[in-house]
């Protein structure tokens, strides 16, 4: 009622209820925060598509290969007949490859951070930081490529008897990549120190680097920790730079030279070719792709929970 | 507590102060040697981190340098094509056509390229060759897949002897030179004579043409058919058995069609959900569940999003695997990197620019509308830019969807059915670049290399416009 009078009194673009609102443009307001939190709770419905399938198709491939075999078998023979499924070679593969990149990345990413944050002038820091988040920008393949066809053939000039394909070379370009990870991350958290930590401890007659590494680098080490979680996440879920540099045969070695797969080259190599829907092999790599998803997924929850912290304590 | 710290654990460093500034009297000269100790190892640490970020940088340089060193001459090398997109048939004889005289019926001529003869001293002495300098030589050999530029004689003879027993793919009569340390033969004019009908005229001369010959063995040679050729480059041409002839065009289109789709998905549900995070949601479990869920959605490794795409997309929806499947999984996987971009750029805008807009009796739709989004535009953009460079560098999902890395038509486009193209099978720049470095044959890693050039040059040329947006609006916006 007090619409129909609203409408009588004057111009409709301006009509108001005792509300100061229309209905109608009530009922649009309701509507476009259902439409919006429906894309926000979107997210939740992806993460559900993803762990379905993942765990749907692994719950077939577990019909096959017991749980306890997959995790301790030290054997990945899947086209053998009859086929063998241990991750642990994959896991291995993983695990090495990952701790080359970050015995690159964490020294010098953290080196790069404490530069940038403590002694770098205003300008190049501003001029660096996106500069070096570029290295993380190129695309993986060229990575893989640049591996194959320049590092390793480098590499195979110091040590000899290098394999063409092997796991320090790709280790190496993905510490590389990693690097922006680790120092823009860590450079945040270390400006986000208060410069009153920092001029106490230069009263006291401190230099910059006792400064920054007894001062600035200690409070900001939640922040710092999670960069570098994140670079371990990335390391482990890279792809193609191992796919097209370290080789794709399963072995069970530590040894950073030899070539190995990790669980995603055995990804990409089997689907690569044209496996049938349903078949062992078909579920095969959602069993591991479920594996790389839960190594990943307790070092990034770990991460978002110390970057919260860091971001709450000043 | 600092002070103690500072003063007891110094670095014990065996190599001796230098006392060149005196200090007033009364410190002790450990503490100066101290100082000096401790001066040094802050320089030290400076340049030592200087020199990291340089050396992290020049692995980029090395990266470009090594790309260009194999791949950069391909990018402006193509091959000649006929108008149908072929290039010349084994049997045709590619050259640039001359004529000479009035008479459309005589005096035509194929002109061939010089050739360069690889490895000719494995078997023929370089005395041997010097004597034949300035004469007239026939040439058989192998012209190698890298170009026809080169050629791997297999014997050279003056012709005035005998003719080569042998004959293998190529044979070139023409005259023998050197320069810079390689033979070269210039292949003498093939006088030709038109066939009845082929409507030869003079504006063909000076174009490169393939002629195929009838079986007509002595000389003048006479034409069976003749094609114009054009010259075709490597953005031009299609996927190629023969490395020399492949090219990016399929690859380039479908990276273009594939992030199409991506961002039409990616744009519009990233910038609401994050709208929706920043501006309308209640501080409540099921907020804090979304956060951290799309906070984890971001750090979900690439080949697992591909894993998804084809349990749901190919298989479950049947969408098969096409450019739309490609489209909407890398949209999942720059989804986050919107959101995350939406949400920076909107938390930077002050709430009084809200509370100004309510004030004039603005909704809450009204304000994000006409101020909370238009303010964020930049922000959001430099992030959308983040994620396409995202996008068009992925290559595991894609692989694990099925992408081919062989295709040879373009997406077919009709009007009556304007989104046909979705459904057609692709390629995409990485996948490309993937398929030529795993072929066995080393042509295609020059190939490999070109088109990771031009990949590279795409995703930094983005990433850069992106920096740069990001700093014009931090000079330009102060609130």
């Amino acid at each position: 009622m007090a619409i129909e009078s609203a409408e009588k009194a004057g111009p409709k673009k301006y009509q108001r209820t005792r509300q100061g609102i229309s209905t109608r443009q009530r009922v649009m307001e309701g509507a476009i925060e259902w439409a919006l939190f429906l894309a926000g709770a979107s997210s939740i419905a992806i993460t559900v598509g993803v762990l379905s399938v993942l765990i749907y198709e692994s719950a077939g491939f577990f019909a096959h290969v017991s749980i306890w075999e997959f995790l301790t078998g030290t054997q990945w023979f899947p086209q053998f007949d009859p086929p063998k499924f241990g991750i642990l070679p994959l896991i291995c593969g993983t695990l090495v490859t990952t701790a080359v990149a970050l015995s690159v990345a964490i020294p010098v990413g953290t080196i790069i951070a404490i530069y940038l944050s403590e002694y770098a002038p205003h300008r190049l820091r501003n001029f660096l930081k996106p500069v070096l988040e570029l290295l993380s920008a190129v695309p993986t393949v060229v990575y893989g490529f640049f591996a194959l066809s320049f590092v390793t053939p480098f590499l195979q000039m110091f040590i000899p008897g290098l394999p063409g394909f092997n796991m320090l070379g790709p280790g190496l370009v993905m510490g590389v990549m990693i690097i922006p990870y680790v120092s823009s991350l860590s450079e945040d958290a270390m400006h986000a120190v208060p410069m009153t930590m920092r001029e106490g401890s230069y009263g006291m007659g401190a230099t910059k680097m006792q400064t920054a590494w007894r001062v600035v680098f200690p409070s900001a080490l939640s922040g710092i920790t999670a960069a570098y979680i994140l670079g371990i996440s990335r390391a482990l879920g890279e792809t193609m730079i191992v796919a097209l540099a370290a080789g794709l045969e399963p072995t069970l070695t530590m040894d950073p030279r030899q070539p190995a797969a990790t669980i995603t080259a055995y990804i990409v190599q089997v689907s690569g070719g044209d496996l049938p829907h349903g078949s062992i092999g078909y579920q095969s790599i959602f069993a591991a792709g479920l594996v790389l998803l839960l190594m990943t997924l307790v070092f990034n929850v770990w991460g978002y929970r110390l970057r919260k912290r860091y971001r709450e304590i000043y | 507590m600092i002070a103690d710290n500072l003063s007891n654990s110094e670095k014990p460093d065996s190599s001796p102060a230098v006392p060149s500034v005196t200090y007033s009297a009364g410190i002790s000269p450990e503490i100066i040697a101290g100082l000096h100790r401790r001066k040094r190892w802050d320089r030290a640490f400076s340049t030592c981190g200087f020199l990291l970020a340089m050396g992290a940088l020049s692995v980029l340089a090395m990266l470009f340098g090594q790309l260009v060193y194999e791949g950069g001459g391909r990018l402006f090398r193509g091959h000649f094509v006929n108008t149908d997109g072929f290039s010349p048939k084994i049997n045709e004889i590619a050259g640039i056509l001359q004529h000479n005289g009035d008479d459309l019926a005589s005096g035509w001529e194929l002109v061939q390229r010089p050739l360069t003869i690889a490895n000719a001293t494995e078997r023929l002495t370089a005395e041997e060759l010097t004597s034949l300098i300035g004469k007239k030589v026939f040439v058989d050999g192998d012209v190698p897949s890298t170009g026809l530029s080169e050629m791997e004689s297999n014997s050279i003879a003056a012709s005035d002897e005998e003719s080569p027993k042998k004959y293998s793919k190529v044979s070139l009569h023409g005259t023998l030179s050197q320069s810079n340390g390689s033979w070269i033969v210039t292949p003498s004019p093939i006088a030709i004579l038109p066939v009845e009908g082929q409507g030869l005229d003079k504006s063909w001369v000076g174009n490169q043409v393939a002629v195929g010959f009838g079986l007509v063995k002595s000389l003048p040679l006479k034409t069976k058919s003749i094609e114009k050729l054009s010259f075709q480059n490597f953005f031009a041409s299609k996927p190629s058995s023969k490395a020399e002839e492949a090219g990016i065009l399929t690859a380039l289109v479908g990276s273009v069609l594939v992030v199409i789709v991506t961002m039409c998905l990616a744009i519009p549900l990233g910038i609401a959900a994050g709208v929706w995070l920043e501006e309308y949601a209640k501080k409540n479990w099921l907020t804090a569940l979304i956060e951290i869920n799309i906070a984890n959605l971001a750090g979900v490794p690439s080949i697992v999003w591909g894993l998804m795409a084809l349990g749901i997309f190919v298989y479950f929806l049947d969408l098969g695997r096409s450019i739309l499947t490609a489209g909407l999984t890398l949209g999942l996987l720059v989804l986050p990197i919107v959101i995350m971009a939406t949400r920076e750029a909107i938390r930077t805008i002050p709430s009084h620019i809200r509370e100004a807009s309510y004030a004039c009796g603005a909704t809450k739709w009204q304000t994000v509308r006409h101020h909370v989004i238009p303010y964020s535009m930049g922000g959001i953009l430099t992030g959308t830019i983040i994620g396409l460079s995202r996008a068009i560098g992925e290559t595991a999902p894609l692989i694990t969807i099925g992408a081919l890395t062989f295709v040879t038509s373009l997406p077919a486009f009709s009007w009556s059915n304007p989104f046909a193209w979705l459904n057609s099978g692709f390629t995409v720049m990485p996948i490309q670049i993937f398929g030529w470095v795993s072929r066995p044959q080393e042509d295609f890693r020059e190939n490999a290399a070109a088109a990771s050039i031009v990949l590279l040059a795409l995703t930094l040329a983005l990433n850069t416009t992106a920096i740069y947006f990001r700093n014009q609006l931090r000079k330009k916006i102060k609130w």
